[in-house]
């Protein structure tokens, strides 16, 4: 092939690729309010993400609260909603800013090459994310790692090159959102138009093409959420048709992450001689059979089940204060506590900070929605707590451990 | 191209030019992002065992490289088939439903091949999602059809005014 023909393709090529870039849908006015919308999602998802990180592995300085009671199931939901409604947004963006990726010159300064390098993390972290995120809450794993720890080291890194991203575009956003009330394109000479209006001039058909192209992103990312997030707002529960669980389906009528017999716990917690242990750093250590835990003064309390999957469902618990357990013990205020499980493995116990150890909402629970509890729900005893993750609402306990 | 879309392609480079001016702002946020991802790559090197780095970074960097590589393109060269083919009068709604349904059948696909149903709990994935999946894109193309219909209306209106 010739110099010439080289030439002439890539100049064709330019060509179809300035005349996209003109069209509306890829204008920097479209960009600029996907990416805030984007930015908008991103941040929800990061912080709640990490209030999740924070209440499983607390740092030194963190305490997760014991009210609001439904905090964690507003987080959490909020997290997985969010998430949901991202993928939509995430695809538009990435399909009206593409023909950007072949700008020529690839790279016009250092600065340049840097911001065009923070891309990479940026499109492949946001891209990760979602597909993880959703991919876990289907309960399907096909990434070669443990789904929390991958997808919290790649927010990090996707969160990042956002930061990157908002100081290399801001000046950029600012002006495309620029009120677009001056006269438009078609009354000034394009020249004067650039140098004095903003990126959008207004010209009305543009101005319907990119409203029913925004349109129907939107309506993407709200019939994502309505067919899903009736997973943790129960009133919509009928809606979720594409929902992973449904806070009315399961064992007891309501979800279950993990069953007794996936948990392989059925022959201890059927043992007739079962006990639960109170002991640590307290006076009187003793033991209870569970008719012991029935005779007790029983409470009620009504909690939310909040999956860190976004799915949660709010039930009457009945059961015997952690409370009154420690005082027969002799422990003093203030204590943490781990509560120990028959299960083996990542949830085969948790820590319960004084603040939660002290709620009169904090129960040994027996029951649930006025039934004993089922095996799969934690027979004969679990823990059930305000603002916590589901994974850490221990059941199948086996011990409770005091702590000086 | 018409003096608007010129218009429009003129004051996008314009909007170009301002961020290529590189001011304080773009420097902290280089600063403070690439300060962020080094922590991220030093926290998935300090958990190796659970974060399996080679493996997690050849999958957030393949999904980039799958977008850029084959989704783009070929929704790219999809759409202007489409737009090719189609009538002007159904252009719009059609390519949206496409667009709305090829995502949401996507997003519905690890639900409808029930990836993650276990046996042992009833709880997970319990719905039939293929018929939800048919109901909702039912929906989808209920609403193109209804907005072809509505402009159509809209249009013989304003001749027939």
């Amino acid at each position: 092939m010739s110099d010439l023909s080289v030439r002439r393709i890539a100049e064709g090529f330019a060509t179809r690729r300035d005349e996209t870039l003109a069209d509306p849908r890829h204008s920097t006015r479209t960009a600029a309010i996907l990416g805030i919308s984007l930015g908008v999602c991103f941040s929800v998802c990061f912080l709640t993400g990490l209030y999740s990180h924070f209440a499983q592995h607390p740092p030194g300085w963190f305490t997760l609260p014991a009210s609001p009671t439904g905090l964690y199931r507003v987080t959490q939901g909020l997290h997985v909603a969010t998430g949901i409604a991202a993928v939509p947004l995430l695809l538009a963006k990435l399909w009206s800013v593409y023909p950007r990726f072949f700008q020529w010159p690839v790279v016009q300064s250092l600065p340049h090459l840097l911001e065009r390098l923070s891309l990479v993390p940026l499109v492949a972290g946001a891209l990760f994310m979602l597909f993880s995120g959703v991919a876990n809450i289907d309960l399907w794993y096909p990434l070669p790692l443990f789904f929390p720890t991958g997808h919290y080291w790649v927010a990090w890194l996707t969160i990042g090159a956002m930061a990157t991203h908002i100081g290399a575009k801001l000046a950029t956003t600012r002006q495309a959102l620029r009120p677009s009330a001056a006269p438009t394109s078609a009354l000034v000479p394009a020249s004067t138009s650039a140098s004095m209006l903003p990126p959008d001039p207004g010209a009305p058909e543009d101005a319907i093409v990119r409203r029913r192209f925004l349109t129907m992103v939107g309506g993407a990312s709200a019939l994502l959420t309505v067919v899903t997030i009736g997973q943790t707002v129960e009133p919509l529960r009928g809606l979720a048709l594409l929902a992973p669980r449904r806070p009315d389906i399961g064992d007891s009528g309501f979800p279950v992450n993990n069953t007794a017999a996936e948990a392989h716990v059925l022959e201890k917690i059927m043992d007739p001689n079962y006990r639960l242990r109170v002991d640590g750093a307290v006076p009187a250590p003793f033991e209870l059979t569970l008719a012991d835990l029935q005779a007790r003064t029983q409470h009620e309390a009504e909690l939310p089940i909040a999956c860190v999957e976004g799915w949660s469902a709010s039930r009457v618990w009945r059961g015997v204060r952690l409370r009154d357990l420690l005082d027969a013990a002799g422990a003093p205020t203030g204590v943490h506590v781990t509560v120990h499980s028959f299960e083996d493995g990542l949830y085969a116990k948790s820590e319960i900070n004084p603040g939660q150890v002290e709620h009169p909402d904090t129960l040994l629970a027996l029951a649930v929605n006025g039934a004993a509890l089922s095996p799969d729900h934690g027979y004969p005893v679990r823990l059930i707590a305000p603002n916590r993750p589901g994974v850490m609402q221990t059941k199948w306990l086996s011990r409770i451990e005091v702590h000086a | 191209m018409t003096p608007d879309r010129a218009a429009n392609q003129d004051a996008d480079h314009e909007a170009d030019h301002t961020a290529r001016s590189y001011g304080a702002t773009f420097w902290v946020g280089l600063v403070l992002g690439w300060t962020a991802i080094a922590y991220a790559l030093w926290g998935m090197y300090s958990q190796k065992a659970d974060a399996n780095p080679p493996g997690l970074l050849k999958w957030v960097f393949g999904l980039a490289i799958l977008h850029d590589a084959v989704v783009a393109p070929v929704v790219t060269i999809t759409g202007l088939l489409l737009a090719w083919i189609l009538p002007r009068w159904a252009r719009g709604p059609v390519i949206a439903a496409i667009g709305v349904s090829v995502l949401v059948a996507i997003f519905s696909i690890p639900l409808v091949r029930t990836f993650g149903k276990r046996e042992l709990n009833s709880s997970t994935l319990p719905l039939d999602y293929g018929r939800n999946l048919a109901m909702v894109l039912l929906a989808i193309w209920l609403v193109a059809a209804l907005t072809i219909v509505v402009r159509a209306l809209r249009r013989t209106s304003r001749t027939s005014g």
